[in-house]
């Protein structure tokens, strides 16, 4: 047995069947130990994420403001996953993948909730009022295992460049070529000078970038879903009806999901939508972290939303955007089964490799981070700029190819990643639950020394 | 050049220190809301001034100050003539009964630049001409504009003033140039109502200023207004930290711009 067939076994275990019920499990405890955030205190969330927006920072440590912070991490989870993934999800698992899509990403935002509170609970601050944290940093200074944490930044780090990166410039690079004819070499070379230009501001740079990007992304994305549901607004509701009919029982899906087991169909949307909103990962909280606030939980609240927008918002808009126009039912490759729901619509056609280029670049600049970041966490900030000199290389040569042997490892370690992460949100939930219950009591914070 | 505080050195410890050493100079004594000046010539008590007051008067009124800094400038010539005609044992002794009668005065705070008004409430108290005079001067004046301006001796004024404070005729108020500050609101949630957490750094500052226990007026962008207990909690600089429940009553949410005044405790309630 190779090497590549290790990390292979390592791949198809941690993003496994099993595994997905660990990520699942966890989520619903931090839900418990919460009081049901997610569902509770729907009103607060909004008010304090959506309804602050207009705001620019909080004060406190931090280098960017909670919105910034927010739209960093919702950078990269945004993704490929949001548009190839979902369509996978339909196409291996029908319909009803997405209803168990949806479940993951309610269960999900207890998570991640819980990964931001850490984040900046536990978050180191330095003298000229920067800070870092993340996992390994909750991991080491909350449960005093700096070893496990160690663990957790290598396999961030080297995630970094296969999943964060080379995947990435491959993909758009691919869009590029097969849409606008454009080489994949120049594609490649523009994500490396704009992924430099971005990653030598910093963190503030890269906030800067992400606060304007994702929002324009998201907003195109959602008005070019809206043109096609529009256009086959008679079947909204029928596929709407579809989710939920086939959720429990795959033979009332429609066509080509007919005779999928129950067990895929729900591997594909609970893996589908954990690998879309990244809960349990532990790379959002990386920068989370970076976030100006009062208190833990209000960015805890960010959490939340970050998934609320991620599976609840775009993923149902890309679902039934394949549901209603029925274009997954021809199957195919996941992008060209999208790009086959816009029927006759070239305009949309040409918009839509852009929209990808853009969930690809902010994925590819948040990604750079949380390696950077980790990698600093190793081996302190003498290996910031060798990092970031790496990363833009391999931005530059992801354009070139595949890669598939670092997709593999990348693969496994961004899998791997989750394991120290949840082992450590199960046992801080404590903390969690004690941060929740302050907030609501009107406590002040205290960071610990 | 001898420089200090009153608070670390009383006027009357420091005359009697020069006046031992044989000293010639000034005593300029300038706290934020009045100019005072103290001559000594060759030990003696030669002239005094403070504000609009010369003479005994200006020694009254420099006497009751328990905070202000000063400077010893030796160079400074005398004026042509003194106006503090007393052989030096004979002004100490008064200065210092002064001073004595000055630390009687417990509504009286150490910042004088704090405004006086008529509060609303009436109660029953006999006026004395010289509680009337103060009265006259009380509205929209500075504890030290109404010392300074009334023709009564200073340490009648004061007297008069406190009984006035003290029986709740008169109030204080923060000082005239004390602006509102705009702070941005901040939700808080809990059950703990009728509380506003402004940054420790900005309640530190109200509270020296102040010098005394004071309470948050706060008005919403619509106009509503309302009293909050003011406390100061560490890293919310330019925020204000209203329970939900609060900010709903003033029909203010997060992120609105308040505008927040601190008021002395008491003030119209």
């Amino acid at each position: 047995m190779g090497w590549m067939d290790v990390f292979s076994l390592i791949s198809s275990w941690v993003w496994g069947f099993w595994m997905m019920l660990i990520f699942l499990a966890v989520g619903l405890y931090l839900s418990a130990r919460t009081g049901f955030i997610q569902f509770t205190r729907i009103g607060v969330i909004f008010r304090e994420t959506v309804g602050a927006i207009r705001e620019r920072t909080l004060g406190s440590g931090g280098d960017v403001s909670p919105f910034q912070a927010t739209m960093v991490a919702l950078g990269a989870t945004l993704g490929s996953g949001n548009i190839v993934g979902v369509t996978s999800a339909i196409l291996v698992g029908g319909p009803g993948a997405i209803f168990w899509m949806w479940l993951a990403g309610l269960v999900g935002m207890a998570t991640k909730f819980g990964e931001a509170v850490l984040a900046v609970h536990y978050r180191m601050r330095y003298a000229d009022g920067s800070v870092s944290g993340g996992p390994m940093y909750y991991i080491s200074r909350g449960l005093g295992m700096p070893w496990l944490g160690a663990l957790f930044a290598i396999f961030a780090a080297i995630a970094a460049f296969g999943i964060g990166n080379v995947v990435q410039v491959s993909a758009m690079a691919g869009a590029f070529h097969n849409n606008l004819n454009v080489p994949p070499a120049w594609t490649g070379l523009l994500a490396a000078i704009l992924v430099a230009y971005a990653l030598a501001g910093g963190i503030k740079r890269i906030a800067a970038f992400a606060q304007v990007l994702v929002p324009l992304m998201v907003i195109l994305y959602l008005g070019i879903a809206l043109v096609v549901l529009v256009l086959h607004a008679g079947n909204v509701i029928p596929a709407v009806a579809a989710i939920f009919q086939s959720a429990f029982n795959p033979q009332a899906g429609v066509g080509g999901a007919v005779g999928v087991a129950t067990k895929e169909m729900i591997k594909a949307g609970v893996g589908r939508g954990i690998f879309s909103n990244e809960a349990g990962l532990g790379s959002a909280p990386i920068a989370h972290a970076q976030a100006q606030v009062d208190h833990p939980v209000r960015q805890g609240f960010w959490g939340v939303m970050e998934v609320f927008i991620d599976t609840i918002v775009i993923n149902t808009f890309t679902a039934l955007v394949l549901l209603s126009s029925s274009a997954w039912l021809r199957g195919g490759k996941p992008f060209d089964v999208l790009l086959g729901s816009f029927g006759d619509l070239g305009a949309l056609k040409v918009l839509m490799p852009l929209v990808l280029v853009l969930f690809v670049f902010t994925t590819l600049v948040s990604w750079a981070f949380y390696g950077e970041e980790s990698a600093v966490y190793l081996l302190g900030e003498g290996i910031r700029w060798p990092y970031r000199l790496a990363y833009v290389t391999m931005a530059f040569v992801g354009g070139l190819g595949t890669f598939s042997g670092l997709v593999i490892v990348s693969d496994a370690m961004n899998g791997l990643m989750a394991i120290p992460n949840l082992i450590a949100l199960v046992l801080l939930g404590g903390v969690i639950a004690a941060l929740t219950r302050g907030f609501f009591n009107g406590e002040p914070w205290n960071p610990p020394k | 050049m001898l420089k200090g505080n009153l608070s670390e050195f009383p006027l009357g410890t420091l005359i009697q220190t020069l006046a031992a050493a044989g000293r010639s100079g000034s005593l300029l004594i300038t706290p934020p809301w009045l100019s005072g000046r103290v001559v000594l010539l060759e030990g003696s008590l030669y002239a005094a001034f403070a504000g609009e007051k010369s003479g005994w008067q200006a020694m009254e009124l420099l006497a009751g100050l328990r905070e202000a800094p000063f400077a010893f400038d030796a160079d400074r010539p005398p004026p042509v003539e003194g106006n503090v005609n007393l052989p030096l044992e004979t002004a100490l002794a008064r200065l210092l009964a002064v001073m004595e009668r000055w630390d009687r005065f417990r509504q009286i705070p150490s910042d004088w630049s704090l405004g006086v008004h008529l509060a609303r409430k009436s109660g029953e108290l006999k006026l004395t001409p010289a509680m009337l005079q103060v009265l006259g001067l009380a509205e929209g004046n500075s504890i030290a504009e109404v010392l300074a301006q009334a023709s009564t001796a200073p340490v009648d004024t004061a007297a008069a003033l406190d009984e006035l404070l003290a029986g709740g005729i008169l109030q204080l108020s923060t000082p005239a140039g004390m602006g509102e500050a705009e702070l941005v609101a901040l939700s808080l949630y809990g059950k703990q109502t009728g509380v506003a957490f402004i940054d420790e750094a900005l309640f530190e500052e109200w509270r020296r200023l102040l010098a005394r226990p004071f309470q948050l007026k706060v008005r919403s962008p619509r106009g509503i207004e309302a009293q909050f207990e003011a406390q100061p909690r560490s890293e919310i600089a330019g925020r204000i930290m209203l329970n939900d429940r609060d900010l709903r009553r003033l029909r203010a949410g997060r992120g609105i711009k308040l505008l927040v005044k601190p008021e002395l405790k008491g003030a119209d309630e």
